[in-house]
């Protein structure tokens, strides 16, 4: 009985609620009231097939779209259509599908202004070349080197980022947005594009950064990835959420079968 | 680690070198001739790493620059001849007054990106040199201005003063300014603030993500930008002393275009170098008839077919070929 009392405690504990959230792109509906949350401590993934709206609502979560109804309330607080850059000093951090670095610098640079957002850097102070300015730019270096370690990237510290392959990318564009000290981390599709050995090296990093108590959001076609990692799975379809659960329960439901592999299959 | 340090205190000395080299300049060269290509020099070399943060640090390309140093030359200019302002205080309000423009104008003009933001700032450099064209009252429009007076000395203890008549006296202000603008730029783009500014070069969405505001960042790189203009400006309006709508033209903008590119766009040296070099050859070529816009745009062709990085850029791609080998 007390377990259970203990367990339901933890569950109440939401990160991240989003209510009704619909997103219209012109005449199409691309999001159609999506209700669902993420506890904190959680692997929460997002799965449905191609155009379903997963990518929309990363976007419309982080700032980048504006919702059309619904809100998004991230710790008890209400984020709704606050800009990107407001949001990730909340602390939700996040990648984008086609990975994205700052191609023209190196690792250890990517990673020094991903902390950026943590420090003052006022124009006076940089111009009179405060101590304070310098103990601030190098609590970024120390943060980058942090990163640096936890991704398991020293090696390529001075690599042009441009230059490293997909993984290697995929990886940095990970610390990047660890490197902002986020309490929730939204990956876009963390294994898209890597081939089938590099994906189990990527997986062990979602599991690292779990243990660092960071929850953590993801979009996933993979199945394995999508299937093995999570905690719990929201599906959705058409911008609508068809179900919601444990990915055994999930890979079960009949209405995904349908919406994966069409109506004969669902039987 | 070795080599890292050896080679930090050589650029050291050669930056050390370069100082000394630039103070002693006038002890040997005293015709008034190449002292005025040297000044002219140190104020195009001003406005042109101005533009060098804004466009080559964060990838804006403003094109409306020369509008900007014009509004700074005339607002200096103004205040001098019509209000009596002394040459110091005029020289702070113009700066404030044109980053006040820049900031209106900025605010406008950044909502837009890429290509949309160049022809805009483009069209406001165009409208001010039309506005001082046409508003006689206040600018005595093709007229121009003149008459405006040379900075009035500096009054220094034990009846001594630095007065600005002579043209070594003048050489060692632009020169001061310069050094100036230099240390500051380069203290922002070396700081955290500088490194901003590259993210947003290098993706506006992706730096969005990690917390910055593109807008306040971009804006603030532009105001920057837009003050040490201004600054350039009010150092030309006092040393020419004369002022003609053209110096607030569009083909002032493209001028600092081409220092910028030539020497090397978003590096610190490359601007001073493209400004030092054209503008000697431009002063030197001055009485022969020569088309300089079609030179400057063949120039323009062969650099970015064959020197993208210009010719800081090109030194770069040489150094690390060589080190290179030498590793091998």
């Amino acid at each position: 009985m007390v377990k259970v009392f203990i367990k339901g405690e933890k569950m109440s504990r939401k990160l991240l609620e989003v209510k009704g959230l619909a997103k219209d792109f012109g005449g199409l509906r691309a999001l159609n009231g999506v209700d669902f949350y993420i506890q904190e401590g959680e692997i929460f993934s997002i799965i449905g097939p191609n155009g379903s709206g997963k990518t929309t609502l990363f976007n419309v979560i982080t700032g980048f779209h504006p919702a059309t109804k619904g809100k998004v309330i991230f710790g008890g607080e209400d984020i709704t259509n606050l800009k990107p850059f407001t949001i990730a000093q909340k602390g939700i951090a996040r990648t984008f599908q086609l990975t994205a670095v700052f191609a023209q610098q190196s690792v250890i640079d990517n990673l020094i202004v991903g902390h950026r957002l943590r420090i003052g850097a006022g124009l006076w102070s940089i111009l009179w070349g405060s101590r304070r300015t310098r103990a601030e730019e190098e609590r970024c270096r120390e943060k980058a080197e942090e990163i640096l370690a936890f991704i398991e990237m020293t090696r390529q510290r001075n690599t042009i980022s441009g230059n490293l392959t997909q993984e290697a990318q995929k990886r940095l564009s990970i610390g990047m947005a660890l490197a902002t000290d986020p309490k929730l981390l939204l990956l876009d599709e963390p294994t898209g594009g890597v081939n089938f050995q590099e994906i189990s090296s990527l997986i062990a990093l979602i599991g690292k950064i779990k243990e660092k108590n960071i929850t953590l959001g993801l979009i996933e076609h993979k199945m394995k990835v999508a299937m093995d990692i999570p905690d719990r799975v929201m599906v959705l379809n058409y911008g609508q959420k068809i179900t919601e659960g444990s990915p055994g329960e999930v890979c079960r439901d009949k209405r995904v079968i349908e919406a994966y592999l069409g109506k004969n299959y669902a039987a | 680690m070795e080599k890292e340090v050896r080679l930090f205190s050589i650029r050291r000395l050669i930056y050390l070198l370069l100082l000394i080299l630039a103070l002693s300049l006038p002890l040997y060269v005293t015709s008034r001739f190449f002292l005025h290509i040297l000044i002219m020099c140190c104020i195009w070399g001003i406005a042109a790493t101005s533009m060098n943060l804004i466009m080559g640090y964060t990838g804006q390309v403003n094109l409306a620059h020369g509008g900007f140093f014009g509004i700074g030359a005339y607002s200096a200019g103004l205040l001098m001849l019509k209000l009596g302002f002394n040459f110091w205080p005029a020289l702070i309000l113009a700066c404030i007054i044109t980053v006040f423009l820049g900031f209106l104008i900025g605010l406008l003009a950044l909502r837009t990106k890429g290509s949309y933001f160049a022809i805009g700032t483009m069209c406001f450099n165009v409208i001010v040199t039309v506005i001082i064209e046409n508003w006689e009252d206040l600018t005595e429009g093709a007229r121009g201005l003149l008459g405006i007076p040379r900075p009035s000395s500096i009054p220094l203890p034990f009846g001594l003063e630095i007065s600005f008549s002579s043209m070594a006296s003048n050489y060692y202000l632009v020169l001061f300014f310069l050094f100036l603008t230099i240390l500051l730029i380069s203290r922002i783009v070396r700081s955290m603030m500088g490194r901003t500014f590259m993210a947003i070069r290098g993706n506006e969405e992706l730096s969005e993500s990690l917390g910055i505001s593109a807008m306040r960042a971009k804006l603030l790189s532009f105001l920057i930008s837009t003050f040490f203009a201004a600054l350039a400006g009010v150092l030309y309006a006092s040393y020419i002393g004369f002022l003609s709508p053209e110096i607030s033209d569009y083909h002032v903008t493209f001028e600092l275009l081409i220092y910028c590119l030539i020497g090397g766009l978003g590096t610190m040296a490359g601007p001073l170098i493209g400004a030092f070099i054209l503008t000697v050859v431009s002063e030197l070529l001055h009485g022969v008839p020569f088309p300089r816009l079609v030179a400057y745009g063949f120039l323009l062709v062969v650099i970015t077919i064959f020197l993208r990085g210009g010719i800081v850029g090109g030194a770069r791609l040489l150094w690390s070929r060589y080190s290179l080998k030498g590793k091998r």
